[in-house]
């Protein structure tokens, strides 16, 4: 997952079909570099959607359906593209940091990067930790 | 009135540029537009896109208004329709040369209804000295198409039409293969794999090869078009001396031919047939194929499965990315910074 932009509170994330997430679910966002950690929990799921990917899904559809169809794809690109067809962004709620000490904090003032931030799920067991500590 | 003056107290008086204007456009156009436009029938360009009047032009602009009409009548059969076309983009630029991609669409049709479409690539191409060195290309053409990312798109997406028209026209028979654009031989084809050779192909295995231009840039094909909008029926004109007489690399008969009735557009054609008989053709191809606003079917399947999406060329180039072990560089759009953020 990857994060494309913040609202307020919120984060929208990018994720492919096999990184699979539930609203509810919570995530942790690790900075690589900064070495901090956020605790977000998405609240919507929603396609990764803009005009041109609708208007190639709409005309790809009216394709197949006037005839069979036949592909001839050395590099694979269709594949690439249903990926990006599938593509899905989760709208998530900031819920609190991880300090260094990996203890919860309040301290969500900091912007995690784009570019160097891992995201993965975060169990309810690990939660369970955090709070205990 | 400040302007004036300063242009004045600069030694410029903004009348001479009136003078000079008068003067340079004088020897090509007529100063007196009112005088020169009275009375004529007029239709306003858009973006540059090749329009024709609905109705015509009208009798009075057609000095070859004896060309006869001939009406098209509709053979059904077992005659297969394959239709071809290509698109290629430019996807990015090195400092020694340029990539290219390359889709093309091959759609079938019979007995008026399309049973099957081939969509072939993305594929890359890049063009480099290097690259071009060790290919067949003639190094004059090498250099025309390394200076021009125009002449290698056209040169590519030609090259790769002319190698599916030979298999096409190789393996099958009795068909009609049709090909968007006029049947005319280029410098960019391939020595073994031209038109010709494509025709002769077409010959040997009665096949008729038909290509239909959507626009024309000979405006008297325009102008002598008037009998068949008039016309309520699927019918043709033949222009082959007129065509001929403009241009010396096409080959077959040159036609005007309007497909289907009403307000159908009138289109270029050009027709090789295995025996001269383009009726014959014409027949095949309108009982065999289904006429879309007086346009083959299988013709504008083949464009749209051979049209880059956006999502395609992302895709494309995140295969580059992750494949090719280069390094991206930012870059940035001259013109917009140049002349600012309004659209221009």
């Amino acid at each position: 997952m990857k994060i494309l932009s913040k609202n307020g509170n919120e984060l929208v994330m990018l994720a492919m079909k096999t990184e699979v997430a539930s609203k509810g679910d919570y995530l942790i966002i690790e900075d690589e570099k900064a070495r901090r950690k956020m605790v977000v929990q998405i609240y919507d799921e929603e396609y990764l959607s803009s005009q041109s990917l609708i208007e190639d899904i709409v005309k790809d559809e009216v394709v197949i359906a006037s005839s069979t169809e036949n592909l001839h794809d050395p590099l694979n690109i269709s594949n690439l593209s249903k990926m990006i067809r599938d593509a899905r962004v989760f709208r998530v709620k900031i819920r609190a940091a991880i300090d260094l000490s990996n203890k919860l904090s309040n301290d969500v003032t900091w912007l995690p990067s784009r570019v160097y931030s891992n995201v993965r799920r975060l169990k309810i067991s690990e939660l369970d930790l955090l709070n205990v500590r | 009135m400040i302007r004036q003056l300063n242009l004045r107290t600069c030694g410029v008086n903004p009348d001479e540029f009136e003078c000079v204007f008068e003067r340079s456009l004088s020897q090509c156009l007529s100063p007196n537009i009112k005088e020169a436009l009275k009375g004529k029938k007029i239709m306003f360009t858009r973006d540059e896109k090749n329009l024709l009047p609905v109705e015509g032009w009208g009798i009075k602009a057609n000095p070859y208004c004896t060309t006869p009409v001939t009406t098209i009548q509709p053979i059904v059969g077992n005659t297969m329709v394959s239709a071809i076309d290509s698109s290629t983009i430019q996807i990015a630029e090195t400092e020694e040369g340029s990539l290219y991609g390359v889709k093309s669409g091959v759609a079938i049709s019979i007995g008026g209804h399309v049973l099957m479409h081939f969509k072939i690539g993305p594929i890359l191409f890049y063009l480099s000295e290097q690259t071009i060195r060790n290919s067949e290309i003639d190094h004059r053409l090498a250099k025309l198409i390394l200076a021009d990312s125009d002449f290698a798109k056209r040169m590519i997406r030609l090259r790769v039409e002319r190698a599916i028209q030979m298999k096409l026209s190789r393996r099958l028979s009795k068909s009609i293969l049709l090909v968007d654009g006029s049947l005319k031989s280029s410098l960019l084809e391939d020595r073994s794999q031209n038109i010709k050779t494509v025709a002769e192909n077409c010959s040997l295995q009665q096949n008729s090869m038909i290509g239909i231009s959507k626009n024309t840039r000979f405006k008297i094909l325009d102008r002598i078009s008037n009998p068949l909008t008039k016309i309520r029926v699927p019918a043709y004109m033949d222009v082959d001396l007129i065509v001929k007489s403009l241009v010396r690399n096409t080959i077959g008969n040159s036609l005007l031919v309007k497909f289907s009735s009403n307000n159908s557009p009138v289109l270029r054609v050009d027709v090789v047939t295995p025996n001269y008989d383009k009726d014959e053709s014409l027949g095949k191809l309108l009982g065999n194929d289904s006429m879309v606003h007086g346009y083959p079917e299988t013709l504008q399947l083949a464009h749209h499965i051979s049209i880059f999406t956006n999502t395609e060329i992302s895709c494309l180039k995140g295969h580059v990315l992750s494949n090719c072990d280069v390094i991206e560089l930012v870059s940035e759009d001259i013109r917009k910074t140049l002349l600012g953020s309004i659209p221009v």
